[in-house]
């Protein structure tokens, strides 16, 4: 599986990133902010968030509308927006590439059409964006997409499919699920399109918190049914299950020690493909901070 | 300082990263308190502990530069008004107000006249978050000029807020911070420079060639984070020339 790549401050705006996703989305993201804002758009106590996302290719139209309007609402929910009274913070997400899906039937199948399979990238580059201009954050987030597709007999359950979501798995999937987890936990934004019930709607649930955030038990629940998938998800996440038990004996501190272990041991998480999306963009950042602290090596 | 670690807006940081003195913890940048105890991160980037001033912040080299009193820096004058100097200190920002009379020995009759375009070293004498940031080119106590005032001549040239935050450190600490290219410039030849913490240095060489040279050797050393040795390397070949 290809790995998701990253880079930040590939521009000259305030901050910028450009993000690559496992499925093959490109997308470079500037942002600029504090900055003047225009009079109609001002707001006496809080900044203004301002997002743009243009098309790899023509004008944006009411697609890009829908996801700019759900980019704004989960950003929003993230930039602390008061310590910038009456200021602007613009952001700007242009796709660069997408990957090809002509050849996998088109426009006739509707997930292929769908704006949901680009929304986790843009969040991503939209998060690692606002990191690299310094913009300040209450916390960070991390997003991904769930295709379902039919079960193979009608016994067993649909199957859900995490990561690298490949136009065929599209084409064939009855609903797709974008979920966004703040590192705490808590549930940022959820977009669902096509048919499922409940019940499957709690599994893919589950599913996408493992994947965000690598909380031990969510994956626990879903190693038993025989995907694959949710088995190496189990592997890389043994290590945290530890966490999260020592988490539910000291209340309160939950975050504190969660960032203790972290800190204690860098080296080891450098090494080792990133358990979750979470560890993914501190590995990102830990990499930018040592190259901009390369002059503080005397030899 | 010996460990940095790196810190995630929304990571608590951990109590033993916290300078553990009696005396108030003075919270930098990047950084706010939830009472009673909990201090989380609010940018990404390095944390760095002052355990003698007790003071934390977030280390980081990027993001627009927001004003902060008493923070000194090199703002370009937009409009002159009938009292005061509409001043540009970052891009796309509204202007801040440079009063005529702030400068030293400046009263009605006898206060500097400054074009639109012109650089002035300005101190932030009050930047409230609701209302315009105000300069002033005099020391408020003294009303000596201190250095402050219009920039005639030289250049200026874009810098990261962290490089601009390291050239205004004490030569010692900067030696200590691994930044040896002023030194090394000043050794050779004879040079004005004023930093803004605003990313902004303004040289003056006396001449066009020594301007750019020493103007390309800072800009350098900042883009390519040079270490001490390639920083002296940078300088003599920049010279050689000059």
């Amino acid at each position: 599986m290809p790995a998701a790549t990253a880079t930040l401050g590939p521009l000259c705006s305030d901050g910028s990133a450009t993000y690559t996703s496992p499925e093959g989305y490109t997308i470079t993201g500037a942002v600029n902010g504090p900055i003047e804002v225009q009079r109609r758009d001002e707001l006496p106590e809080e900044a203004t968030i301002e997002v743009n996302i243009r098309p790899a290719n023509g004008v944006g139209t009411t697609r890009e509308r829908h996801l700019e309007s759900l980019l704004h609402s989960t950003l929003r929910s993230i930039i602390l927006t008061h310590t910038f009274p009456r200021t602007l913070i613009q952001l700007t997400l242009q796709i660069v590439s997408t990957p090809d899906k002509m050849g996998y039937g088109g426009s006739r199948y509707l997930n292929l059409s769908s704006s949901l399979p680009l929304l986790p990238s843009l969040l991503q580059t939209a998060l690692l964006t606002l990191l690299s201009g310094a913009i300040p954050l209450r916390t960070t987030y991390t997003s991904t997409l769930l295709a379902v597709s039919p079960a193979p007999s009608p016994s067993e359950k649909p199957t859900i499919h995490t990561s690298l979501i490949t136009p065929q798995c599209l084409a064939s999937a009855t609903s797709l699920h974008v979920f966004t987890f703040t590192p705490a936990g808590d549930l940022l934004l959820a977009e669902s399109e096509g048919s499922f019930d409940i019940e499957t709607w709690e599994r893919v649930y589950e599913r996408a918190e493992a994947v965000c955030i690598g909380d031990g038990e969510g994956v626990a629940g879903v190693a038993g049914e025989g995907d694959e998938k949710a088995g190496a998800n189990v592997k890389g996440l043994q290590g945290m299950e530890i966490d999260s038990e020592e988490e539910e004996e000291d209340e309160g501190g939950v975050r504190l020690l969660d960032a203790g272990v972290e800190e204690a041991a860098p080296a080891v998480s450098k090494k080792e493909t990133p358990q979750n999306l979470g560890g993914w963009v501190k590995g990102v950042v830990e990499a930018k901070v040592k190259e901009d602290m390369r002059w503080k090596n005397r030899n | 300082m010996a460990s940095t670690p790196v810190i995630l807006p929304g990571d608590v940081v951990p109590a033993e990263h916290l300078p553990s003195t009696k005396k108030a913890l003075t919270l930098g940048p990047g950084l706010r308190h939830t009472p009673p105890s909990t201090i989380t991160a609010t940018t990404a980037g390095a944390l760095s502990v002052d355990s003698k001033k007790n003071a934390i912040w977030i280390e980081h080299n990027n993001g627009r530069y927001v004003p902060h009193t008493n923070d000194l820096i090199i703002a370009t004058v937009r409009q002159t008004g009938s009292d005061a100097y509409q001043c540009a200190i970052t891009p796309h920002t509204p202007s801040a107000i440079l009063p005529n009379l702030a400068f030293e020995g400046a009263t009605k009759k006898t206060r500097p006249q400054l074009a639109s375009g012109q650089l002035v070293y300005a101190r932030i004498s009050s930047a409230p978050k609701h209302a315009e940031t105000e300069l002033e080119c005099m020391s408020a106590s003294s009303g000596k000029s201190e250095g402050m005032g219009p920039l005639k001549g030289g250049m200026v040239y874009d810098i990261s807020l962290g490089m601009a935050r390291r050239l205004m450190l004490s030569p010692a600490k900067m030696r200590e911070q691994g930044l040896v290219v002023l030194e090394a410039l000043a050794e050779k030849v004879q040079f004005e420079i004023a930093v803004g913490r605003n990313g902004r240095v303004w040289v003056d060489g006396g001449n066009v060639a020594m301007t750019l040279a020493v103007g390309t050797c800072i800009v350098e050393t900042d883009r390519g984070g040079l270490d001490f040795r390639e920083q002296r390397r940078l300088v003599e070949k920049k010279l050689k020339g000059v």
